[in-house]
């Protein structure tokens, strides 16, 4: 190995560099066309749908309270949130206890973070429930909306209703 | 005249070179970044520019079915503009009849092509047909949700109850 080196070093090769000029016009090309056709916005989507007729499920009172699914129902009104629990499985009075209403706040937004403690509180109480219907007035506008469903999907990284439905006010 | 005579009586210096090594380098970072960043995504579509979507946590990747476009101007499936909108309401929309529009005759037409199209790779591949079919709804920002809803209940009476809400990534 000693000796091959010492071969190199007493041969006297010539220093060849490559000429890299033309790669460079290549990349020149290919760097702004890539930046034009790349786009740094990222589309995202939410799953959502409309209410289903569904068979109702018969009334099991004797199920463990983990068991228990219950159905949040936000309505989102101009002035404020209300949040309503649904389930035919509980008693209307244990019901009404989850019930909240979330005011909007002295800037006039909503107060996100009071509704996602109050959904958070149902989930907790029954983990099992993962679906939430949103009721918003016809004046609320999609963005409210958006920030409604974020809130009801996820708080601080805890998953609470996955599942979210769109629903028109019944007249 | 006496400044052209001593330069050329000046000793030839030799030629400046600049070591491109570097830039290379850096050139080579960025064009294999942006050709993976380009590889990684999905279909690209041009957004109607009359549409400013919110934004939102959402992590979900979208997925390809059929895309309706709803601006303060008019909505459009895929790339036809299928029906105007005027005050935040629909041109043409009776809310009694919806399966008159031109907006449900177009997602009936969809829906009817899905259909097709999922017999035809069903019997290719020997599985069960696919029918979880949706739209995805490019919608305003700031439009109310008396105007979505109208559409919602159109898109749902031609067949698609599921829907997916694309928004821009936080």
């Amino acid at each position: 190995m000693a000796g091959l080196g010492q071969r190199r070093r007493t041969g006297g090769d010539l220093d060849c560099e490559i000429d890299m000029v033309p790669i460079m016009n290549m990349f020149l090309v290919l760097i702004p066309f890539l930046l034009a056709s790349s786009s740094f916005l990222n589309l995202k989507a939410i799953n959502t749908s409309v209410p289903v007729m569904a068979e109702t499920s018969t009334p099991m009172e004797q199920e463990k309270k983990s068991e228990v699914k219950i159905t949040a129902t936000v309505k989102l009104k101009m002035d404020r949130i209300i949040l309503e629990a649904t389930s035919s499985e509980l008693s209307e009075k244990k019901l009404k206890e989850m019930d909240a209403v979330v005011k909007k706040d002295n800037q006039g937004q909503y107060a996100y973070a009071q509704l996602a403690v109050a959904l958070l509180k149902v989930k907790q109480l029954y983990p099992k429930s993962d679906t939430l219907i949103l009721v918003p007035s016809d004046g609320i506008i999609y963005d409210a909306i958006i920030k409604t469903m974020d809130v009801a999907r996820t708080f601080e990284g805890q998953k609470l209703f996955p599942n979210v439905v769109i629903s028109g006010q019944v007249q | 005249m006496a400044l052209g005579n001593s330069k050329a009586l000046r000793p030839q210096e030799p030629e400046p070179t600049i070591n491109i090594t570097s830039m290379m380098d850096m050139f080579t970072i960025i064009v294999f970044f942006l050709l993976f960043s380009y590889a990684s995504k999905p279909d690209e579509f041009a957004v109607d520019k009359n549409v400013d979507l919110p934004e939102s946590s959402s992590s979900f990747d979208y997925s390809n079915s059929v895309k309706l476009f709803l601006s303060d101007v008019h909505i459009k499936i895929e790339e036809d503009i299928v029906a105007q909108m005027k005050g935040g309401k629909v041109v043409g929309l009776n809310p009694d009849k919806p399966e008159r529009s031109s907006l449900y005759q177009s997602l009936k037409q969809y829906k009817e092509k899905q259909i097709s199209d999922a017999k035809l790779v069903a019997m290719e591949t020997g599985e069960e047909p696919k029918s979880d079919f949706h739209v995805l709804f490019f919608c305003d920002r700031n439009l109310t949700f008396k105007t979505m809803n109208s559409i919602i209940k159109v898109a749902a009476a031609a067949g698609y109850p599921n829907f997916q809400l694309a928004v821009m990534e936080k």
